[in-house]
């Protein structure tokens, strides 16, 4: 078969590009589509980052195995995230888990609600296997499919971005990517206003049928196109910069990113394997760089780093398909890493891309369905970010600022009902689940006003001795589990399995 | 203890016995007191009625056991319906209850399909839906629940008589408390403060006060709309049948496990076998033919000797502006009409009964009847969204056709349809590609038969389907059709099955294995 889209020019060389570019050719390696990266130095990508669990995926389709991915990129495994000033007290984590097992239909969730409208403090981690073992330092694999327990979380990783990058550019360049380095000057437009070739420094040009704009915030392609408005977020998400550094690595870290909240933002610290990425995001309205930085310093415990600091502005394109350009990742939209799902949003939008690959000289609504989808997508994300602010009764300028602007509806109709019933209502196209919702809540202290009828009297059904089993249940399994670091060194020194088959 | 929530439902019918079998089943006597308001003088709508499989959770959910219900109500199996002559006159296609083959990695079937059909190499689409294979052979079984066997991918409903379904719940919800009263409602007494629907008053005086009203009463809204002044979003731009004549007649022939919609020269006719007889309609647009002459023709197209006399209905097509408005909400014909083409009207009336339920909080029970103003909006958010993607999807029949032999279809094929409907054509002409949502009614098989069915052919498809050769294409098709006729080929006729599972007249004695038994 012939494409009609010959050659697809990719621009930037950071791990968003070569991670399209890979999955473009293999895709339509059938075709012989020709897929060229013009490896621009992107701006503003971090030195490494936590991800979704969704990353898995991503490799299984670009053929890379998960041992090594581990040993090139550094990387760690990631259960949840752990939220500490965020509420009083202590801390509490948001696991890429199911919270306990369902009661018939109803969700476990609910009989901690339940509990807790009664009076009685619950604590959600404690019937999760996915959230104890990153409390206890323990990991291992999801097993055991349907088994509720053992099969009932997943996890994302902490990874070396740079060497993930260079990883994701040798695997591209075996399935057949040419890499161009080069920084894009010009982009030659057609009469229709498509685009025709970027234009390097050089003068070169690399001309294509479709473009592909993976330079992140400096959006190298679409800031040079009549693309549209920006839709801006910055009077729900104040944060605007960040400051970051690699700092070594402290003991045997548990598989988990810790989020505190500051004064004016927030600081993390995601561990990888030999090393630590932490860093401060914050607002400058609120904070200057020099308070900022020495809070990062004091948050982590160390007397100095070697910092980086990147601004952003929290928004995103109304349209991030034009003509014959697609941007993806920070070129599309700009989000604080808060809920780790910046990859995963670009891969949506990849995924998409592939899903409505152009057929013929006409666009027949690909890119308005692309642009509706992914614009559902990226406020999924910014009302989860949003949510995560708006329930935290933190006092101060930054937290009040954080509070001050009537909340979409989007994000204020899911809040009001679960106020309301206890009820959590997904729409078509989000980034985030129920169970992930849930975490949220119960974390947050977040109590609806009453339960669902049907759903108080399932759980009221349930015996107290049964909970308690479960509990016991979920913490033998999590102290038999090895030790993160301990699992995960083994998985790195496992010989390579048979050619294709994924680790 | 507080006292119970009184629940009072105004109008029996499927509607109304529906509501109160399942608050019956769902709530305790000192929870939720169940009273239903109907008159014999006034007739139900109730014709002979096809369901969708959703049919089957709420029976499940509130405890009907299903071999009953059907041996009650003259019940047949249902595995979809056969459209004939939407597109062109002499075509014929069946929307199943189940998918077309298998996906290959990301690829979905049907893209794999168009492949071949336009090389010119595909066998008809249907010969890959195991439920149209079973249905064009008059054959039935149940599915299967092993996911790798062929005879999980398809599910089924029924076809049963609506007034014996009432009927049937009636028995079921009177068993279970609900206090049935005959009578017709005078008039209605409004809360000052609040504009509340306090009580009913029936003719012969009595009074009757609630907490919260179902409003089953039909399409005139006696309390959503005669009191409460909701209002009516109307559709008849796009759905532009305004009326109905139903006439049973006597079978003839075999049962056919389907739902027969034959497009005629102002609307379409309905044919729904039961085991005793066939149920019968022709839906219509008044602008397009009058009532005799449309009842004439329905009465020259029965397939036996008609039994009794036409009864006409008349409708607007839309939905009410809230289904829940004060304390009443709307259910059935009151909450909105859609045209029984895809077999909803049920099935709206499970979803508002069933959500309504899932939205009840202890402390909306408990209170009397104050509800939370977020629950009755997030309530109405689903049921208008449930209603707006049937809608799109009905609009696609009368649109999606090739007939200028009449002025309703020259209306429909070149009328100016909701946008998200052009946008979703627009995607499927040119590559095949189906928008899809997450909730709600009708997913991708739904949208992919009636868009074959009626022609609507994509001039090409997804670049990933290309990936193989056409050789290892062929064969692999060859092996899923050589599957399904297999599969198809060791169920039993449709006839046959139900005389084993459930005759009417007859009380199964003990539960069959044959739910069971799929078969090997």
């Amino acid at each position: 078969m012939n494409l009609s889209v010959k050659k697809v020019v990719v621009a930037g060389g950071g791990t968003i590009g070569y991670i399209a570019a890979a999955a473009l050719r293999r895709t339509f390696r059938h075709a012989d589509l020709e897929v060229v990266v013009v490896d621009t130095p992107e701006r503003g990508a971090p030195a490494a980052r936590w991800t979704l669990p969704s990353q898995r995926g991503a490799h299984a389709q670009i053929g890379l195995s998960e041992a090594d991915f581990l040993r090139e990129t550094d990387a760690t495994y990631r259960l949840a995230s752990e939220l500490s000033g965020w509420q009083r007290p202590a801390s509490f984590l948001l696991a890429h888990a199911e919270i306990g097992s369902p009661i018939e239909v109803t969700p476990f969730y609910k009989l901690l609600l339940a509990s807790e409208l009664r009076g009685n403090p619950e604590n959600a981690e404690m019937y999760s296997v996915g959230a104890g073992a990153a409390r206890l330092g323990r990991f291992a694999r999801p097993m055991g499919s349907g088994n509720e327990l053992t099969a009932g979380f997943t996890y994302g990783y902490h990874l070396d971005e740079r060497a993930y990058a260079r990883l994701l550019r040798t695997l591209s360049a075996k399935a057949g990517v040419q890499s161009i380095a080069g920084r894009i000057a010009d982009v030659g437009l057609r009469e229709n206003g498509h685009v025709d070739s970027l234009v390097l420094d050089g003068g070169q040009q690399v001309a294509g049928d479709l473009f592909v704009d993976c330079t992140g915030a400096a959006a190298a392609i679409f800031s040079r196109l009549d693309a549209g408005p920006r839709v801006d977020w910055a009077r729900w998400l104040p944060c605007d910069r960040i400051v970051s550094a690699l700092i070594p690595t402290v003991g045997d870290p548990p598989a988990l990113t810790r989020l505190l909240g500051t004064e004016a933002g927030w600081v993390f610290h995601a561990p990888l394997a030999t090393k630590a990425f932490v860093g401060h995001v914050y607002s400058s309205a609120h904070m200057n760089d020099e308070t900022a930085l020495a809070t990062l310093c004091n948050a982590v415990r160390v007397p100095s780093v070697e910092p980086e600091v990147t601004s952003f502005a929290a928004g995103r394109r109304e349209r991030s398909w034009v003509g014959n350009c697609i941007a993806l990742g920070a070129a599309a939209m700009e989000i604080e890493p808060l809920a780790g799902a910046n990859l995963h949003f670009a891969q949506i939008g990849l995924a998409k891309l592939l899903e409505l690959f152009p057929i013929g000289g006409r666009d027949a609504g690909e890119s308005f369905e692309f642009n509706r989808i992914v614009g559902e997508y990226a406020d999924s994300l910014r009302d989860f970010t949003l949510a995560t602010y708006r329930l935290s009764p933190r006092p101060g300028p930054f937290w009040d600022a954080t509070r001050a602007a009537d909340l979409p509806a989007s994000l204020s109709t899911k809040l009001d009902l679960y106020a309301a019933s206890g009820r959590i209502d997904t729409r078509d196209h989000e980034i985030f689940e129920e169970h992930d919702w849930a975490w949220l809540f119960l974390g947050s202290g977040f109590r609806p006003r009453a339960l669902e009828w049907q759903v108080a009297r399932a759980v009221s059904g349930v015996k107290r001795e049964q909970v308690n089993q479960l509990r016991d249940q979920v913490g033998r399994l999590v102290t038999s589990m090895p030790r993160h670091m301990e699992y995960l060194q083994r998985v790195k020194t496992t010989p390579p399995r048979a050619p294709g088959a994924n680790a | 203890m507080t006292a119970p929530l009184r629940l009072v439902i105004v109008g029996g019918g499927t509607a109304g016995w529906m509501t109160a079998a399942a608050f019956a089943s769902t709530f305790r006597a000192e929870q939720v007191r169940i009273q239903l308001i109907e008159s014999s003088e006034i007739g139900i709508v109730g014709v002979g009625e096809a369901t969708l499989p959703h049919i089957r959770f709420f029976n499940r959910r509130i405890g009907i056991d299903e071999r009953e219900l059907m041996a009650r109500t003259q019940a047949t199996f249902k595995l979809g319906i056969e459209f004939c002559d939407w597109a062109r006159k002499g075509d014929s296609y069946v929307h199943p209850f189940g998918d077309f083959g298998t996906r290959a990695g990301p690829v979905q079937f049907h893209q794999l399909w168009v492949r071949q059909a336009l090389a010119g190499n595909a066998r008809p689409i249907e010969e890959y839906s195991l439920p149209i294979v079973a249905a064009r052979q008059n054959r039935f079984a149940q599915p299967s629940e092993n996911k790798d066997d062929v005879m999980s991918t398809f599910g089924y409903a029924f076809q049963f008589d609506a007034s014996m379904y009432a009927a049937y719940l009636r028995e079921f919800s009177e068993k279970r408390g609900v206090v049935r009263t005959d009578g017709k409602i005078v008039d209605v007494k409004l809360r000052g403060d609040d504009g509340r629907v306090e009580s009913v008053k029936l003719a012969d005086g009595t009074e009757i006060a609630g907490d919260l009203f179902i409003d089953c009463s039909g399409f005139r809204g006696l309390l959503i709309e005669q009191s409460l002044k909701t209002g009516y979003d109307e559709w008849t731009k796009w759905l532009p049948c305004d009326r109905a004549v139903a006439m049973p007649c006597e079978n003839t022939g075999r049962l056919t496990p389907y739902t027969r919609a034959t497009a005629r020269e102002a609307g379409w006719q309905w044919r729904i076998p039961l085991q005793h007889r066939t149920g019968n309609g022709y839906v219509y647009g008044s602008n397009f033919i009058s009532d005799d002459e449309a009842a004439a023709k329905l009465i020259s197209r029965l397939d036996g000797k008609a039994l009794g006399d036409p009864r006409f209905l008349r409708f607007t097509a839309g939905r009410r502006r809230k289904t829940w408005n004060r304390n009443v909400v709307a259910i059935g014909l009151a909450g909105g009409f859609l045209e029984p083409l895809e077999s909803t009207s049920i099935h709206l009336i499970q979803v508002a009964i069933t959500t309504l339920i899932d939205y009840l909080t202890e402390q909306s029970l408990a209170d009397g009847g104050n509800f939370d103003a977020r629950i009755v909006e997030g309530f109405n958010r689903w049921i208008e969204m449930e209603y707006d993607r049937v809608r799109d999807f009905l609009i696609l029949h009368y649109h999606a056709t090739e007939r200028d032999d009449s002025p309703i279809w020259n209306y429909c094929r070149t009328m100016k349809v909701p946008d998200s409907l052009t946008h979703k054509m627009e995607l499927f002409r040119h590559r095949g590609h189906v928008v899809t949502y997450k909730d709600g009614l009708f997913l991708e098989p739904s949208w992919l038969a009636v868009y074959f069915g009626q022609r609507v052919m994509p001039t090409g498809f997804d670049p990933r389907a290309s990936a193989w050769t056409d050789a290892e294409l062929a064969e692999w098709m060859v092996t899923m059709h050589r599957r399904i006729g297999d599969a198809v080929a060791r169920m039993p006729e449709h006839e046959t099955f139900l005389a084993q599972y459930c005759p009417a007249g007859a009380m199964p004695t003990k539960p069959s294995n044959l739910a069971a038994s799929g078969p090997a």
